[in-house]
């Protein structure tokens, strides 16, 4: 199946192009294009090469691509996890903190105003160990 | 997020050292999105060397969204997320500006709306009364430096007189109080004081008048009338330092100066701001302003700017 039917599929969300299993299993195919003059030498080499083709084929298609960029940004989210020095550096007073009221779960993040600087590095050593995670999208709620 | 810096400053502590940002999609969105790959890409025989084929067809979907897709994915996010993120502030940047630009000179009452007020601008600096100076500058219609005039002490008699005779003296439509710390509202309560002697002052002249009629007496008093104002002061205080004020205005203190940069902003905050040039992008129009490259925010405001800066150069303002 080319890219551009797999992908005109996937945007439709219906299968609308089926495909044709060759006449034996993927191994007796394979066997099939073993050349050991070249690089595929056995069965696993030759399939292995024409996954490499089709994945590169299916990644470069551009209306998958497109379809990639919309999931992430209705669905993307943004996780943060302070470093080290993060952790040393960034008290209740420095400008990347966030008072911890302001966090109870994800949604406030959104709703901050646009002057109380952003996101939060959590304060509690109980809640470092979390990431904090803020959707891209209004919508979603991560 | 889109409407907010915030993906900025993450990206400005993540430059810092201060933290790990990771784009991704959510599990189930993500378990959602192979699914779909599967639903259209998999056979639906169930044989054993289709189930052979299937098991590749997912090998391939899986590598390519894990090696491929999902990581593409994540540096375009991040790049739009920053491209919308700094529009946004330009935008907010651009509206501010435009905002303290697209205003009238002041106007003082019984005056016509666009009418340049006659501007009498006051500061002593720090606010230190035992150190600093009250400067005192009249800066006429035209925009012009007419009078400088220094101070010493708040409180004292001699002071408040020789500023009601300055007031008096120069009859100013309004006056403008500023400094650089708190203790220029004890300087504003003092400047009050001294306008409302005059101003009661020049009352009882009006009132001891018969020969006025009731027109001409209304606009005496309207013009006996003097407001003392505040007014954004970013502006002046990058003239004050600025090489224009030096080579125009030498021979004055910085404080007079600060005074000057004060009165013409109250005469016409849009020359003001195009005389600043490249210092435009100096002032804070809003906190994550920092966040976005200076270009960008300039070029935003290039074209918001452009014809009256053309302009000031022709007035040679």
């Amino acid at each position: 199946m080319p890219a551009e039917t797999l992908a005109q599929d996937f945007i439709a969300g219906v299968k609308q192009n089926f495909l044709d299993d060759p006449p034996a299993g993927p191994e007796a195919f394979a066997e099939t294009y073993v050349d050991p003059s070249s690089a595929f030498i056995d069965a696993d080499s030759v399939i292995a090469g024409a996954k490499a083709i089709l994945i590169n084929e299916i990644s470069k298609e551009p209306y998958l691509r497109k379809e990639i960029r919309r999931t992430f940004r209705t669905f993307g989210v943004v996780s943060v996890r302070p470093t080290e020095k993060g952790l040393q550096v960034i008290d209740e007073l420095h400008a990347y903190y966030v008072r911890q009221d302001s966090c109870q779960n994800v949604h406030p993040l959104l709703t901050l105003s646009r002057h109380s600087l952003g996101f939060q590095i959590p304060t509690r050593q109980a809640d470092r160990k979390n990431d904090q995670v803020i959707p891209i999208s209004p919508n979603f709620s991560g | 997020m889109t409407k907010s810096s915030q993906f900025l400053q993450i990206l400005a502590a993540e430059s810092e050292g201060l933290v790990n940002v990771d784009v991704h999609i959510e599990k189930e969105a993500l378990r959602k999105l192979t699914q779909e790959f599967y639903n259209v890409y998999l056979s639906d025989l169930t044989s054993a060397d289709a189930t052979a084929w299937n098991k590749i067809r997912e090998e391939v979907i899986m590598e390519m969204l894990q090696n491929h897709m999902l990581p593409l994915g994540a540096r375009w996010t991040r790049e739009w997320l920053k491209e919308v993120e700094e529009d946004f502030v330009c935008a907010i940047c651009a509206a501010r500006l435009e905002e303290r630009v697209e205003v009238a000179p002041y106007q003082a009452k019984g005056q016509e709306k666009g009418e340049v007020p006659r501007v009498l601008a006051i500061s002593q600096g720090r606010g230190d009364n035992k150190r600093d100076w009250i400067h005192m500058v009249m800066v006429n219609k035209r925009g012009r430096f007419i009078n400088h005039e220094q101070l010493f002490q708040l409180g004292l008699d001699d002071t408040a007189t020789a500023m009601q005779v300055y007031i008096a003296k120069f009859k100013p439509d309004v006056v403008v109080v500023g400094g650089f710390t708190p203790a220029t509202l004890r300087l504003q309560f003092f400047v009050r004081k001294a306008i409302d002697a005059v101003y009661k002052a020049r009352l009882s002249t009006i009132d001891g008048d018969t020969d006025l009629t009731e027109e001409e007496r209304q606009e005496s008093l309207d013009a006996a009338e003097i407001k003392t104002i505040y007014v954004h002061d970013d502006v002046a205080r990058l003239f004050q330092n600025s090489k224009r004020a030096t080579t125009e205005f030498g021979e004055l203190a910085l404080v007079a100066r600060y005074c000057l940069g004060l009165a013409r902003y109250a005469q016409s905050p849009l020359c003001e701001f195009a005389s600043l040039g490249q210092d435009l992008t100096a002032i804070t129009y809003d906190a994550s302003q920092k966040l976005v490259s200076i270009h960008t925010i300039f070029s935003s405001m290039l074209l918001l700017i452009l014809v009256p800066v053309a302009r000031s150069q022709e007035l040679s303002f």
